[in-house]
């Protein structure tokens, strides 16, 4: 901000008599920063739209790259039903400017709901590059599943190896994710105890997460040290953590939750959905997601998807499929070993 | 710690301590060119809006007290809530342009920052009309032009706009 040493020709007073001139009075680059603070913290497109519509000068600073490049994911909060080529014109121009949450959210809609693998993948290669921690574990959760291809496109070695970069700036997902795959030697060379640590690492930096945010309440605090006094058994070191709110759903995932909808016409081509409803990811061929191996009726895209499911509802839901059938079956809640598509495991 | 003063358009005479002075990139240059035992005149700055960052200072080093964070050094959102509450409830808009225009003048950057993002807040949940009202713009499409725009950009908003 440069400094400004011109005198006001007219002195102010605090009636609104001559109100146009303030604002007019406000230089350029103010203008464009009091917008770009805006845009950054807009919990939704109208936020920052509604300034693009009142005049011609703001029209111009709105759509500046700078205020543009800074636009926060709550910008980007499009409805699925409202798309457009017009929202896919704004997207467009903020990805341009740099913006590195439009190139994700834009890279994921264009991935999963217009299916243009491609270059969906390269505009979140794009945010990867520039460590956006979603579009690395997003990008990692492709790799592991062969989304977009063949089973035989896994790659599981890029798939870890993108999980370890998210996991390094802090994405608990992806350290859980790496947690599993260092247990079960998937992509990576088997290190029980490392994969054991670092899943229960995720597991307290998720809950350290919560209780340093404003919405943990008292009674939360009772759980937390019974878990730590042996009262309750801890989770903290089990596969899925401790009974946490869930965390905000990103708006790349609310739209695509309500792009496919229930999924039952993804479910006429043979594809199902991820589980887990803060997800929203679709298969992209038939059996590409992981079953539960103990009930079969969920299915989920990551582990990380999987643990937040487990919490948040499956836990109470999940029944040994034995029963169901009436037969008298062993090896109720217990880990499975990971099988070839369509298998997936759960533990307890 | 020694004290400057600073003298307003109205005539009336501050005293602020060195360090909260030095904050001000205006005053930090006056008084690098000129003795610190000169009274710094500031013609452009009124006796209210000098009150209002006299103000500021002193909450943020009750703030700092509270946390334990030098603010001005590593500014955190839990100071942000805490300013935004204690400034926003008695400054009109009005107000707030001549306040952030001063600021602007005198670089206090924390301060300028924390005023910008006051303002941007106050233009959300709003209609555009009420936007042009808050920004004092003239409405200056034709009616075909607005209707384009509108057109344009109807995937910003779901349904009617909200009344304030």
């Amino acid at each position: 901000m440069t400094n400004r040493k011109r005198l006001r020709t007219s002195r102010r007073t605090a009636t609104a008599a001559a109100q146009s001139d303030f604002f007019d009075d406000l230089p350029d680059d103010l203008v464009v920063f009091i917008l770009c603070k805006l845009s950054s913290s807009a919990s939704s497109p109208s936020d920052l739209i509604n300034v693009l519509i009142t005049c011609k000068r703001l029209n111009r600073f709105g759509l500046h790259s700078l205020v543009l490049s800074k636009a926060g994911p709550g910008a980007f909060a499009i409805k699925a039903k409202s798309w457009s080529d017009s929202a896919h014109r704004f997207l467009k121009l903020c990805v341009s400017a740099g913006n590195i949450e439009a190139c994700y959210t834009l890279g994921m809609i264009r991935f999963y709901c217009l299916q243009n693998r491609g270059s969906g993948a390269s505009l979140m290669a794009k945010a990867a590059m520039r460590c956006h921690t979603r579009a690395l574990y997003s990008l990692a959760v492709i790799q592991f599943n062969g989304s977009g291809g063949s089973k035989k496109e896994k790659d599981l070695r890029a798939g870890v190896s993108l999980c370890a970069r998210a996991a390094g700036l802090g994405h608990i997902d992806a350290l859980r994710e790496l947690g599993h795959c260092l247990q079960d030697g998937y992509g990576v060379r088997q290190n029980v105890s490392e994969g054991r640590r670092l899943i229960v690492q995720a597991n307290a930096q998720e809950l350290a997460t919560v209780i340093t945010s404003a919405t943990w309440r008292s009674h939360q605090y009772q759980h937390f040290y019974a878990c730590l006094t042996g009262l309750v058994s801890c989770p903290l070191l089990s596969d899925f953590g401790c009974n946490v709110p869930g965390p905000e759903v990103h708006p790349a995932n609310r739209f695509m939750k309500e792009w496919f909808g229930s999924g039952r016409w993804l479910e006429g081509v043979g594809l199902r959905m991820c589980s887990h409803v803060g997800c929203g990811r679709p298969e992209t061929r038939p059996h590409e997601f992981r079953r539960c191996s103990v009930c079969g009726t969920v299915n989920y895209c990551s582990r990380g998807c999987q643990a937040l499911d487990w919490k948040l509802r499956h836990k109470v839901q999940c029944k040994p499929i034995e029963r169901w059938l009436g037969v008298d079956g062993g090896g109720g809640g217990d880990g499975v070993d990971e099988g070839g598509e369509g298998e997936n495991v759960v533990v307890e | 710690m020694k004290k400057i003063s600073v003298r307003t358009s109205d005539g009336q005479e501050f005293e602020l301590e060195e360090n909260l002075a030095m904050e001000s990139a205006t005053i930090k240059t006056s008084l690098d060119a000129f003795s610190r035992d000169d009274i710094i005149l500031l013609p452009n700055v009124n006796s209210w809006e000098m009150v209002k960052i006299i103000e500021f200072f002193t909450k943020v080093q009750e703030l700092e007290t509270k946390f334990g964070v030098k603010f001005m050094e590593k500014k955190e959102g839990r100071f942000l809530e805490a300013f935004q509450a204690e400034f926003d409830k008695d400054l009109s808009d009005d107000n707030l342009y001549c306040l952030l225009w001063t600021v602007d003048y005198l670089g206090i950057e924390v301060l300028l920052e924390n005023l910008c993002h006051l303002m941007a807040e106050r233009t959300k949940n709003k209609t555009v009309e009420s936007c042009r009202n808050l920004f004092g713009v003239q409405h200056d499409y034709t009616p075909e032009e607005e209707a384009e725009i509108r057109e344009d950009y109807s995937w910003a908003f779901e349904g009617p706009e909200i009344e304030e």
